[in-house]
């Protein structure tokens, strides 16, 4: 009796597995038994909850004068920043219409919250606050306010699972900054640590290159700031340099992390841009 | 061993508790050393209220602790089931044990149970690096006669 059932439901697990891996079917009752799960997900996020309350009571007066203070000058650099890229945008979008080449997207942005991470040592994934109740997508690309961490993998109404760029299962499509060579940066399973593979020993990398997406591959945005070369060793018996990149985005630290989201009309056409360009330009 | 009827109320607290302890967030080597914790309330629910909780439990159990952290569906299912058949095949043997040496057994079973678990993940996604991975056992093992002690005063 005992024989059959094992038999029976180790059958039944390697069905679902594979049903899980291969098809979609089971989308809709994972969803459902996520639903059933929220509880758990809201009481263990509880203490942390009541200590931002208790925090956000009692702090003083002037420490949060201070903090207000010293979050409008930095407004009013960024602003200042922000000014001038839009003139280079604009300047950019020009050029590249003299080139033939789609204009720039404008994406926005969700801010969202990380609630979770995965309990598994061996893999770097986090929970977020927001779901496809809030237009989340899957492969949809997160970042912090330092660089690009990770892409969405599952949905849940409330709440959606990311992989990180340093977990061992994810890459993604770079270029270096300074001279536009491409390249594929791969997790290491290490937080600190991605591996730029596949590069020939006479490819121009340097230590400190900023590598940004190259948005090859349609998942990435182009031109996120991803990681700095750490190392470059070139080792003649290896057919290929290796190379280490840290990630920008503080993968361990950060809280409020963004969900960038393609405007709608995405890759303009160039007659728009065209328009764009006569007008500031008369 | 235990008195006449199953509290269920007890049943789901303990499991919502262990679901809990599983996702919280952890750091370096507490995350390492987290118990399976599971796993360990089902072997108690398991050994002492067969009547109850079989391998059809074991594997819903297991189902929803896949869906608590995002595996593959079925992976974590399946070893619970592996882990039920385990202890239910010896159970009458198990329930006379002292505790120490049901301990010992606890960490063979949770151990068969996280083997073939990173057995499967490993060809889905992450191949382990190390024995690392059979750390939980030890600690779930070393935590059993305190569930065990507690469990039996809340259920009886």
């Amino acid at each position: 009796m005992l024989g059959f059932r094992i038999l029976l439901v180790g059958v039944l697990s390697l069905a679902i597995g594979v049903a899980d891996l291969k098809l979609d079917w089971l989308d809709s009752l994972k969803e459902s038994m996520s639903v059933l799960l929220v509880p758990v997900q809201w009481s263990v996020q509880l203490p942390g909850r009541i200590g931002d309350f208790g925090e956000s009571i009692t702090e003083s007066r002037s420490s949060l004068l201070e903090k207000n203070a010293s979050l409008e000058n930095r407004l009013r650099i960024l602003q200042v920043k922000a000014l001038k890229t839009a003139s280079l945008t604009a300047e950019v979008n020009r050029l590249r219409a003299l080139l033939n080449a789609s204009a720039f997207v404008d994406e926005s942005v969700l801010v969202a919250e990380i609630i979770g991470i995965n309990p598994d040592p061996y893999m770097h994934e986090v929970m977020i606050n927001k779901g496809s109740n809030d237009g989340v997508f899957e492969g949809q690309p997160l970042l912090d306010s330092m660089g690009l961490m990770g892409q969405v993998t599952a949905v849940t109404p409330y709440s959606a699972r990311v992989l990180l760029i340093a977990d061992s299962a994810h890459a993604i499509p770079i270029e270096v900054n300074r001279n536009g060579s491409r390249g594929i940066l791969v997790g290491t399973g290490v937080l600190d640590r991605l591996e730029l593979v596949n590069i020939p020993d006479t490819t121009d990398i340097k230590v400190g290159d900023m590598l940004v997406s190259s948005g090859l591959g349609g998942r990435f945005p182009k031109g996120y700031p991803v990681a700095r070369v750490e190392s470059v060793t070139h080792d003649p018996g290896l057919p290929f340099a290796q190379i280490y990149a840290r990630p920008l985005a503080e993968l361990n630290r950060s809280k409020h992390v963004l969900l960038v989201f393609k405007r709608p009309g995405e890759d303009r056409a160039l007659p728009n841009i065209v328009e764009q360009q006569t007008e500031p330009a008369s | 061993m235990a008195s006449s009827s199953m509290s269920y109320g007890v049943f789901a607290g303990s499991l919502f508790l262990a679901a809990c302890l599983t996702i919280i967030p952890m750091e370096g080597v507490a995350a390492i050393l987290r118990p399976e914790w599971i796993a360990l309330v089902m072997v108690y629910w398991t050994l002492y209220r067969d009547q109850s909780v079989g391998i059809m439990a074991n594997w819903m159990v297991g189902l929803f602790w896949d869906v608590l952290v995002g595996t593959t569906l079925g992976l974590h299912a399946g070893s619970m089931a592996l882990q039920a058949y385990l202890l239910l095949t010896m159970s009458q043997r198990l329930l006379l044990f002292p505790v120490l040496q049901q301990s010992v057994i606890v960490f063979a079973v949770i151990g068969i149970n996280l083997m073939l678990f990173r057995w499967i993940d490993g060809f889905i996604s992450n191949p382990a690096i190390d024995m690392g991975f059979l750390i939980p056992a030890v600690t779930s093992a070393l935590l059993w006669p305190l569930l065990r002690f507690t469990l039996h005063r809340l259920d009886n």
